[in-house]
Order: structure tokens, then C-alpha cells, then sequence
């Protein structure tokens, strides 16, 4: 959390920071990820129609996925930092000025987590890994998407309001060691001029740097909800009073403060609900991997007589993004109430508290999946470039090793029991300090409700990654 | 800043790309031969399978025919499983792969006719089972 720096550690005054202080580099990352964008979108449409041979499905799915959930959890959003859409939109936005102001009605995250569950949803229905055409059809949607979102409205709705990946990076950061953070409070008291939020005024020759577009002022931010990392602020602080600073991971889920462009977490139900999709569809996700998902799905069909896939998906969607986590952090709330004679609050109340509890355990989950993904297949990147090459014909680098992948499955299965250990390791430790603020001398039977429901996550998760793995695009086959 | 003829250089490329999706990757291989495979045990599993390869050329077996079959994951990041392919009897092949993991796959044949022609064909293999 910001406060007084002089004893964190500051990434702005390391040698790679003060390269991150460069405008250029901000623009340059943008420009390579654009440029690896361009390549996936080329390929995806022109290269071989098999996706462990096509640069759009192996990159988007395998290293893109697992090199951001491991940069969110090692350091923070520079995902966002890199955005090539950022990159497009700031070009189209020379040619068409913005003129709406975002609908107040859409000015929370109701929106995002719904296109979040829909892109998993689709992910799932048209087995978006198998299709390097779909895959590039997806990257193209979120260019046109970015570009016709922040052409038409001012600052910067679309990574606000919309982007499912940005809110996914969004939630992720919440346990990331890194924030962009203020250095000194007391200059901020001084300033007059607040650039961070409103932008540097023209002055002369001097180009206009605009201000924290996500409506975040630095003095009263807290944490890295909606924070893009784009530096924008300590490039417009005319103090240099603006840091990416060290804190302990998840440390901004143990308070309720007011968060500036937030508000108070324990109000903001479309935040906790975007949660508890992030942390449910971690698993969900996983379980689409294995299996016991198919004779669900059979049973299912069978059940319903339905033996389309569209109606049992959504189901299964609809049954454990929402249905359950209702389900269970209403009982846990419920019940926590009831257990210390608590009457003062309403159990919808307390979910929507205690539902960023999970967040821990929901990135580790991510981090297991995608990180399995991208630890066995991360060296699979090298026979497709040569591939790639050869095949605009110019065969230089040889003949594509295609054996290589990377770690050994018997490997990577005890760093994902790790990674999910640490996960509800933060989830506990979370859930016990909010009951701790709630009830100081019953913290242990008030979190006990939640820190179950965290049991029973982790259970499911360890069992989900203990299955074989059974990578089928069709649900109902055989 | 970026220089805009940086920027327009990028959107540039940007916009061809969206022109893309009516080019589609050709492997430019023989399209009169047909190929069909049948596999031992069905549904196959993790673990060796016979694979049986018919190459009928309009209506008669092509023989001659030297062959290579890979097998590859639908889902990226996983090694693909190749194997040799012989003649048993005229336009038969046979071979042997190990499926190494449970899920869909894709069987390509390729190689090259009794006359040269270079022949690929993709063969999907839903649903390998879990041994």
C-alpha cells in the first residue's frame, strides 16, 4: 500500500526502472507486442490450420497465458504497461477525437465480468485452443473492440469498464509484490497542480502528458485494482514523487480503506462478483482439462435429453460461476453471522466483504493451469518459429525440432500443488484478518464458514491437477 | 512520442491484416489421393496403437508410396508423435503410434507417391481415451 517509501524498494530506482521512466520504452514494448500481435494474426489466418503448428493458438494459449500470470505474480501489471491495443488506440484517437463520456449505468465492473465468464464460455464451446482462425479472429476483436470503445468515449473505458483480460490482470495484481505507488505523502499535500490525475498543461513546446486516464489520484490510491501500470502519473508528476513500490503481496485485501476511482471494496458488489468469477472459472477452466468434465457432460445430456453442447455448457457455466459461489459464500455468511449471534450484518453484506478472500487461492489456480501450460510447453516456441520461417521459405534455421517442449509433467505437478498452497495460505490468512476487524474475540469461528469454503476450493483444485489430462475439443465424443 | 510515419506504417500493416481471413494456408499436396486410417484398439488409448493406412488413388490402391505419419495434440504446447510407416500389402500401410496423453488428435500422412507427388493428409482422432 502507498505510504512513506524511504524503506521499500522503489523498481523506478533500479537501472531497469529508470529505463522504465523512458517514454520510449513504454512505447517501444508496445510496439514488439503489437508487432508479435500482427505476426499471431497472420499466421493464425494463413499458417497451418493445426494449432500446435500455428503461431496464433501456441503463442495466445501456451506462452502469452503463462508468461502473464507468472509477470503479474513476480512483479505486477506490465502486461498492461506493454498493451498493443493501447498503442492503436492512441493512433486512432489522432484521427477521431472521443466525444461521449462512458455511460454512468456502465461505470462499474457488471459488464467486464460478464464478457470474462463469455470469452471462457467461448473458449470452451468452440474450442478456441484447437482454431488458430478463431484465435486470430479473438485478437482482431479485442483490437476493434479497444479502438471503437476509446474513439468514442474519453479516457480510457475500455480498460476500465470492458477488457476481460485487462480486469483478469487487474485481479491478479491485487497479490502482485509491486504497485505504482506515491513516495512521499507530504509533497503531495503541497502540490497544487495534481498532473497525476489531470494531466500536464501545454506549456510552450513541451508535450502535453496526460493523467491517470482509470481516474486513480495517486494521493488516495490504494492498491492495483484498475491500475495499468502506464506510468502515466509519474511521467506527468512534476515532483517525481510517483514509484513502483514493494509491498507484501495481498497485503491491500487486509483493509477496507476508500480506494480513489474504487470506493470501499466491501461496497462494490460488481467488483466482488468479478472476483468470485476469477476465482471460480480458475477451476472451472482447469476442469474443462480433465475427464471426469465428459462423464458430467454425458450425464448431463442424458439427464436433460440434450445432445447439444452450447445448452450443457452454459449450464455447467451458469451451475459454477454463479449458482454455486452464491450458493456457498451466502451459507458461509450466513452462518458466520449465526455462529457469533451477529446480527448487525446482512449476509449479502458480508459475502461481498469476505468474497476477496479468494483472490489468493483464485491466481494460484490460474498459475497452476496456465503455468502447467506454459512450463511443459514453453520451448514448443522454437520448431514453430523455424516452421514459420521455412514456411515463407526461407528454411535458415533447419529443420524444426519439434521434440522440444519443455518440463516434464512429473516436474510441474508438485510446483502446482506449491503454487496452490501459497494460494490458500493467503486466502486463510485474508479471511482471518477480516474476521479479526469484524470480531475481534470470535475471529476464529467467524472465519471458520469462509476458510472452509477455502478447503473445499483447494480440495477441488489439488484433485483437479492430480487428474490425467485429457485435452478434448469435443465434448461429446464417443 | 512515435514518429507517425511510424504509426502509420503500423496501422497500415495493421488493416491488411484484418483483409486476411479470405487467405487461407494451402500444404500444396496431392488432392486426388484419398487416405483412410483405421486404428487398433477403437476408441485408441493412451499408450501404442496399430494405425492402418488405405491410399486409394480414383477408386485404386496407390502403392509404392513411402510414408510418415505424425500425430499432434488439437491443443498447442504438446509434443507431436511421429512414427515410420511400411508397405504390407498393395496400397496398405501400417504403423504403430504411442498416444502420450488422452484427448483429441490429428494424424497427418505424409510423404511421397510411387511417381513423386508429394501427398499430406490430415486425419482427426477425437477422444483418445485414458489408458
Amino acid at each position: 500500500m502507498s505510504g512513506p517509501t524511504d524503506t521499500v524498494f522503489d523498481l523506478l530506482k533500479t537501472p531497469i526502472g529508470r529505463l522504465l521512466r523512458r517514454r520510449g520504452i513504454r512505447t517501444t514494448m508496445r510496439l514488439v507486442m503489437l508487432l508479435a500481435a500482427l505476426i499471431m494474426i497472420v499466421h493464425g489466418f494463413m499458417g497451418p490450420s493445426l494449432a500446435p503448428k500455428n503461431l496464433a493458438t501456441t503463442l495466445t494459449w501456451i506462452h502469452f497465458r503463462g508468461i502473464l500470470i507468472f509477470s503479474l505474480l513476480l512483479a505486477g501489471n506490465f502486461f498492461c504497461f506493454s498493451c498493443p491495443f493501447m498503442l492503436v488506440r492512441d493512433f486512432a484517437r489522432r484521427l477521431i477525437r472521443p466525444r461521449f463520456h462512458w455511460p454512468r449505468a456502465l461505470r462499474n465492473k457488471w459488464l467486464s465480468a460478464a464478457l470474462f465468464a463469455l470469452i471462457l464460455f467461448a473458449y470452451e464451446l468452440f474450442a478456441l485452443w484447437s482454431s488458430p482462425f478463431w484465435t486470430a479472429c479473438l485478437i482482431l476483436a479485442y483490437f476493434a473492440a479497444a479502438v471503437g470503445t476509446d474513439i468514442s468515449f474519453k479516457n480510457a473505458p475500455f480498460c476500465k469498464f470492458v477488457c476481460p483480460v485487462g480486469q483478469f490482470n487487474f485481479v491478479v495484481s491485487l497479490v502482485a509484490p509491486l504497485e505504482v505507488g506515491v513516495r512521499r505523502h507530504a509533497t503531495c499535500e503541497t502540490c497544487r497542480t495534481k498532473d497525476c490525475i489531470r494531466g500536464t498543461p501545454p506549456s510552450g513546446l513541451v508535450t502535453i502528458q496526460r493523467g491517470c486516464e482509470l481516474a486513480l489520484y495517486q494521493p488516495l490510491k490504494t492498491g492495483n485494482m484498475d491500475c495499468t501500470f502506464c506510468l502515466d502519473c509519474v511521467y506527468a508528476c512534476p515532483h517525481d514523487n510517483v514509484g513502483i513500490l514493494s509491498r507484501l503481496p495481498a497485503a491491500e485485501l487486509l483493509t477496507d480503506v476508500r480506494r480513489s476511482g474504487i470506493g470501499y471494496f466491501s461496497r462494490r458488489r460488481d467488483l466482488a462478483a468479478l472476483v468470485i468469477i476469477f476465482t471460480f472459472a480458475a477451476l472451472l477452466n482447469a476442469f474443462g482439462m480433465i475427464a471426469p468434465v465428459y462423464s458430467l457432460e454425458h450425464w448431463l445430456a442424458a439427464l436433460l435429453g440434450v445432445d447439444r453442447l452450447a445448452p450443457l455448457l452454459a449450464l455447467l457455466f451458469v451451475f459454477f460461476l454463479f449458482v454455486a459461489p452464491f450458493v456457498l459464500l451466502l451459507g458461509a455468511s450466513y452462518l458466520g453471522s449465526r455462529i457469533n449471534g451477529d446480527r448487525t450484518s446482512k449476509p449479502l453484506a458480508r459475502a461481498t466483504r469476505y468474497a476477496y478472500a479468494l483472490v489468493p487461492l483464485g491466481a494460484s489456480m490460474w498459475l497452476a493451469h496456465y503455468g502447467f501450460h506454459f512450463l511443459t510447453g514453453a520451448l514448443t516456441i522454437i520448431p514453430l518459429v523455424q516452421s514459420a520461417i521455412a514456411g515463407v521459405g526461407l528454411p535458415i534455421l533447419g529443420e524444426p525440432f519439434w521434440t522440444l517442449t519443455g518440463l516434464p509433467k512429473s516436474a510441474v505437478s508438485p510446483l502446482q500443488i506449491g503454487f496452490l498452497l501459497l494460494g490458500l495460505t493467503g486466502s486463510l490468512v485474508v479471511t482471518r484478518h477480516l474476521a479479526e476487524e469484524d470480531l475481534p474475540h470470535h475471529a476464529l469461528s467467524a472465519s471458520a464458514p469462509l476458510a472452509a469454503i477455502c478447503l473445499l476450493l483447494f480440495a477441488a483444485a489439488v484433485w483437479i491437477i492430480l487428474q490425467p489430462m485429457d485435452m478434448r475439443g469435443t465434448f461429446l465424443t464417443g | 512520442m512515435i514518429a507517425r510515419q511510424e504509426l502509420l506504417a503500423l496501422s497500415g500493416a495493421f488493416f491488411v491484416t484484418v483483409l486476411l481471413p479470405g487467405c487461407k494456408h494451402s500444404v500444396g499436396a496431392s488432392s486426388r489421393i484419398e487416405a483412410k486410417c483405421e486404428i487398433y484398439p477403437r476408441p485408441a488409448k493412451v499408450g501404442f496403437s496399430s494405425i492402418t493406412i488405405r491410399l486409394i488413388d480414383h477408386g485404386a490402391s496407390a502403392t509404392g508410396a513411402h510414408l510418415k505419419l505424425e500425430a499432434d495434440m488439437s491443443h498447442p504446447g504438446m509434443a507431436p508423435v511421429f512414427a515410420d510407416v511400411s508397405e504390407t500389402a498393395p496400397g496398405r500401410y501400417e504403423s504403430h503410434l504411442n498416444f502420450t496423453m488422452a484427448g483429441d488428435w490429428v494424424l497427418t500422412v505424409r510423404g511421397s507417391l510411387a511417381d513423386g507427388e508429394h501427398i499430406e493428409k490430415e486425419v482427426p482422432l477425437p477422444g483418445v481415451r485414458p489408458d
